[in-house]
């Protein structure tokens, strides 16, 4: 099955823009992201088996390209993530301690923490698509909801 | 509240921005430059392999070896290649000056699925061969194999630079632009075919 990129845009973008963001940590580099992104699929010559196999390669294809614009030496978005953070709208103080916390976490378990708890990823899943073993993904996702637990104390259950 | 409700609380606050352009004709035009664009990215890296790596004198290195005559900035260069293994490799060259020099460096394509492919040694130096590249004053250069051409002015209102040359006896045509959504500052990609294009009467040749 192929859908249109206007059809994917209309529900992803948003998801896109928040995975490649968990792994870059800037917006503008974010937003480049998710429009190569759809680039990549409207390009692809690739057979799709159902909306979720589509779903899962668009957000594998916005975390590669962010792992990428990481590793660039030509990485021109500079602005830093304490001024980006100004412009967003948190309705709770909670909620912003949180996202902090969350981006001050390393990169391989942030990418990881919000497959799982955004995205509902299951731990298989993300292994398939971050490319990993589940072990490496359960390791991962274990000490980063330690790191988590940590900062937030009471406003963050132990859930393992 | 479970932890995966404050989680989602808390990131809905993510929204990419409206300027991204999804229709399809922007997407069409964008597809046109994709091929383009992964050229430029090759030639930018090995640009950084040749432009500004530290340079050493050539030293006893290991690994395979391979001799190869390549194209660097319109001149024809023998090197000694060397793959390190890692996703480098070592180019060892004598400079203008007969010094012996070496460098290292690496490239990476990506596929399909977003995936990075190591780049070869032949293809690296394809890309230094025949690559456009902007000087730090801001001209517009186009190597191919001995060819250097100033195209800084040949650019039209629209960003697009046509310019045919020869090579072998046989004749290219290029249409460069920039790479509008690349990373890479200043980054130029081109479509080159031997096939003359239908406006072929606005490609100059050089010869």
């Amino acid at each position: 099955m192929k859908q249109t990129v206007e059809e994917l845009a209309e529900r992803y973008r948003d998801n896109l823009f928040a995975v490649a963001f968990h792994v870059c940590k800037n917006a503008a580099d974010a937003d480049d992201i998710v429009q190569e992104t759809f680039l990549q699929y409207y390009v692809a010559k690739k057979e799709f088996d159902s909306e979720a196999h589509i779903r899962a390669w668009l957000i594998r294809v916005a975390v590669n390209k962010a792992k990428n614009v990481n590793r660039s030496f030509w990485r021109q978005h500079k602005v830093p993530l304490e001024e980006y953070m100004e412009s967003l709208v948190f309705e709770t103080q909670k909620e912003e301690t949180l996202f902090e916390t969350v981006m001050k976490l390393p990169q391989k378990y942030r990418i990881i923490i919000h497959l799982y708890y955004y995205e509902d990823y299951s731990v298989r899943e993300i292994g398939e698509i971050l490319s990993l073993k589940e072990s490496n993904v359960k390791v991962r996702l274990s000490r980063g909801r330690k790191l988590l637990k940590e900062a937030l104390k009471e406003d963050w259950d132990d859930d393992e | 509240m479970t932890n995966k409700e404050r989680y989602k609380k808390a990131f809905q606050t993510l929204h990419a921005s409206e300027q991204i352009s999804l229709e399809g004709k922007i997407m069409e035009e964008r597809k046109k430059i994709y091929r383009m664009k992964k050229v430029a990215a090759a030639c930018a890296a090995v640009a950084i392999v040749f432009g500004s790596m530290t340079v050493a004198y050539a030293a006893d290195i290991g690994g395979i070896q391979q001799k190869i005559t390549a194209w660097f900035h319109g001149e024809q260069t023998q090197m000694d290649i060397t793959d390190n293994g890692n996703g480098s490799y070592t180019y060892t060259f004598t400079d203008k000056n007969g010094k012996e020099q070496s460098q290292t460096g690496g490239g990476v394509e990506i596929d399909d699925n977003g995936n990075e492919r190591r780049l070869s040694a032949e293809d690296l130096l394809d890309s230094v061969s025949n690559c456009v590249q902007a000087d730090e004053d801001g001209t517009i250069w186009l190597y191919f194999y001995d060819k250097k051409v100033n195209v800084t002015d040949l650019f039209d209102e629209d960003g697009i630079c046509k310019i045919a040359l020869e090579h072998e006896g046989e004749i290219y045509y290029f249409k460069i632009q920039e790479s509008p959504e690349s990373a890479i500052t200043g980054s130029y990609g081109y479509e080159r075919s031997p096939e003359a294009p239908q406006d072929v009467e606005n490609y100059p040749l050089v010869k």
